[in-house]
């Protein structure tokens, strides 16, 4: 993990050399600058130190020769007077001359060292300034000299000045001191490469401490320095290990968090992913509003419903994207979690991208598991509800159905017999008519009943089919006599043509029988005067097939697709002039399903309607074994 | 005589009702579909029409709506044989006013009543 911490660094390794050399270098210098510096001070110090010899000496004899008289001073004229004999006395390098001069500056008696010229005198301007020094120059030379003045008397006025000139001290280092000066040089000099090592030593350590810090950054692996070394600098390198190793605890335990907090992220983003991927699964459309009204997730269903892309919704308030203004309004409530009555509603409507659908909206409040009072947000389901109102509205439509099939022949009872009440019943013909009317509608009443209950109870699922091994031969033969015997007038030629090895089969006998019984009077209904039914059976490639014929009226093409729906019956004329209730061919398609077999229907307008019923082996009907 | 029109397309139904209301001094003409009945009424304006919801082409409904459309000058009374419930009369009210329903199972004595009273009504006028 501290692998990962990639630090970059400066990896210029060559000017330590050069930094190293400089070192040197510069303590050489500096060694020289201390030299120099020493030598300089004890330069000056003698300097100053012979300028103050010079003052005082100069000083003091100019006093002292101040007390004699101007002529005591300047006789004799010739020969070694005092002047003389001073210059004499004071013969050092330092002193240059001395000299009496008159009132007017003009020399009385001078003494100088060989080839110095004596500057002209500066007379005194004020009476107080009579003795005194002065910096001077000599002519010639250019030599710089201190003067020391004073005024010599006769008879109590000032005569003339004596002038003793001193050398000024240079600058230079005097060659007999350069022995001293070399002896103080030489141990500085010593000094400079005992501190170099010295210095050297102590860095030695610091340079391996910091070319292995600098490994470090460039492998961006952190250990603990290992350089050995005592002092302080060994406690500043154990005390950087300390830091070092707590450093690299805080970094583990922020890499530790950090991963924690990833795993908890990558947990979080599944978890959600996860909740999302159920609601997602959802029959049902939906959003999640937060506590503020703002969707936060979004079904894509409803992304469809409303023609919306996600981005457009998300983040982004019903108002900028809902274009359903009662929706708006509803969710803009279900925002408002402060509102009185927020708890759950529901509302319907049509949306503009498909107006022919109704949804459903209802609101439910997310509550924090933890505490009820706390709402997160809001949960809002769009559920399509059309399919359930046309399922109600064909409900409805079913009821009406069977009351007006019901009321129909009770409707010809009751006036029959309301006729017959009225008197109607004295007229021999009509009674019989009405005999037969009502007859024909109790049995009409009768079978709509047992049809409309056969068929509830299989479309509830509450028909359990009853195989049992039925001779479709025999079943077919005594169908087809029974419901012959119904034509009284003879007016159709009804046949049996059954193929002679028939599997036995598996069937409901008496369902079966109903199935069969509606396509023959149905055949017998809708035949013609002279018209030929056929019942026939045969067994081709593995399948049993049952045909019912008839050359009746045939059925239109625009009706054939929805023959077998519950009471649809055509608008043909012809056909409704025969009673019927439309459930015939429904109860028969359904048995028929039921016995997992299939229904199919071939029909010519005006010549007539071939039914023909498939047992397939799948079907389970088709036994081992003949019928016979 | 007064005229009535019978629209249903049970032949039994027309078979009685023709017997009783003749019998009651009416003359009936009678038709099995809506379009038919129509064409009636443009042709004979009869005085009555008494007809069924369920009829093949042009129901009772459209068959009424029809009439509506041409009232002003057709004076008409239209009974509607229904096996429907009466919220279903109310709904047709009111889209199209002016018509009674007779519910199924009709009653002949009562279908004759009614016809009484509305033909007096219309001589007290």
């Amino acid at each position: 993990m501290a692998a990962e911490h990639t630090l970059t660094a400066s990896t210029n390794k060559q000017p330590r050399t050069a930094t190293s050399q400089k070192l040197g270098l510069a303590m050489i210098a500096a060694s020289l600058l201390a030299i120099t510096a020493v030598v300089g001070t004890m330069v000056r110090y003698q300097q100053n130190l012979t300028e103050a010899q010079i003052r005082s000496q100069g000083l003091s004899l100019a006093g002292v020769l101040s007390r004699l008289s101007y002529e005591q001073l300047t006789s004799p004229k010739t020969g070694m007077g005092p002047i003389q004999v001073v210059y004499q006395s004071q013969r050092t390098d330092e002193f240059a001359y001395a000299t009496v001069t008159d009132r007017a500056g003009r020399p009385a008696s001078a003494a100088a060292s060989p080839g110095v010229v004596v500057p002209p005198a500066m007379l005194p301007v004020t009476p107080g300034d009579v003795a005194g020094e002065r910096l001077t120059s000599l002519p010639g030379s250019g030599k710089r000299v201190i003067e020391f003045y004073a005024p010599l008397w006769s008879e109590g006025k000032v005569a003339g000045h004596v002038r003793l000139g001193y050398y000024q001290p240079s600058g230079t280092i005097p060659m007999a001191q350069v022995p001293l000066l070399a002896s103080l040089a030489f141990p500085v000099f010593l000094l400079t490469p005992f501190f170099y090592l010295l210095l050297k030593r102590e860095i030695t350590p610091l340079k391996k401490a910091s070319l292995e810090l600098q490994n470090q950054i460039e492998d961006g692996h952190f250990k603990q320095l290992e350089v050995k070394v005592s002092g302080e600098f060994g406690d500043f390198i154990q005390r950087f290990n300390v830091f070092m190793d707590r450093a690299q605890a805080r970094i583990n335990e922020l890499e530790a968090s950090k991963s924690k907090a990833e795993v908890s992220q990558k947990m979080l983003s599944y978890k959600r992913e996860r909740v999302e991927a159920v609601l997602q699964a959802h029959p049902d459309m939906f959003l999640v509003l937060d506590e503020t009204g703002i969707p936060a997730i979004v079904s894509d269903k409803l992304l469809g419903l409303l023609d919306l892309s996600r981005d457009s919704v998300i983040d982004q308030r019903p108002s900028v994207w809902c274009k359903n203004p009662a929706v708006t309004e509803f969710l803009l409530r279900c925002g408002d979690t402060n509102a009185p009555g927020y708890i759950s509603a529901t509302m319907g409507f049509a949306p503009e991208t498909a107006p022919e659908r109704t949804i459903e909206v209802s609101a439910y409040p997310l509550f924090s598991p933890k505490d009820k009072a706390i709402v997160l947000g809001t949960l809002v389901i769009f559920r399509d509800t059309t399919e359930s109102i046309v399922v109600k509205r064909g409900q409805g439509e079913f009821v009406a159905h069977i009351a007006h099939e019901l009321k129909t022949p009770l409707n010809v009872l009751a006036t029959y017999s309301e006729a017959l009440q009225e008197g109607e019943g004295k007229n021999e013909s009509f009674r019989i008519e009405a005999y037969n009317v009502i007859h024909d509608e109790v049995e009409r009443l009768s079978g709509l009943i047992s049809n409309l209950l056969s068929i509830t109870q299989i479309e509830m699922g509450n028909m359990v089919i009853d195989r049992q091994r039925v001779r479709i031969g025999d079943l077919l033969k005594d169908a087809l006599e029974n419901v012959s015997r119904c034509d009284k007038d003879g007016d159709i030629d009804f046949q049996l043509d059954l193929q002679r090895e028939l599997p036995a089969l598996a069937l409901d006998k008496n369902l079966f029988r109903v199935a069969i019984n509606n396509l023959l009077t149905n055949a017998i209904k809708y035949s013609k005067k002279g018209g030929t039914v056929v019942l026939s059976a045969e067994f081709v490639d593995d399948s049993v097939h049952i045909r019912v014929k008839d050359t009746g009226l045939g059925i239109a093409s625009e009706d054939q697709a929805r023959i077998f729906d519950k009471f649809y019956r055509s608008e043909s004329e012809e056909v409704r002039s025969k009673p019927g209730h439309g459930l015939g061919l429904a109860l028969t398609s359904e048995i028929i399903a039921l016995h997992q077999g299939s229904i199919l229907v071939n029909s010519t307008p005006g010549k007539g309607t071939e039914f023909t019923i498939v047992l397939g082996k799948k079907s389970g009907a088709i036994l081992q074994g003949l019928s016979d | 005589m007064k005229q009535i029109l019978i629209a249903d397309d049970e032949p039994h139904l027309i078979r009685v009702l023709r017997l009783g209301l003749e019998k009651a001094g009416y003359r009936v003409n009678a038709v099995n579909d809506g379009e038919r009945a129509l064409a009636q009424i443009r042709e004979t304006a009869p005085d009555v029409l008494i007809t069924d919801i369920e009829m093949p082409r042009m129901n009772g409904k459209e068959l009424c709506k029809a009439i509506e459309k041409e009232k002003s000058d057709l004076k008409l009374l239209v009974i509607v044989v229904t096996s429907h419930p009466e919220e279903t009369h109310r709904i047709w009210s009111s889209e199209i006013p002016g018509i009674t329903f007779l519910e199924k199972p009709l009653s002949l004595r009562k279908l004759c009543k009614l016809l009484d009273a509305h033909f007096a009504a219309l001589e007290d006028k």
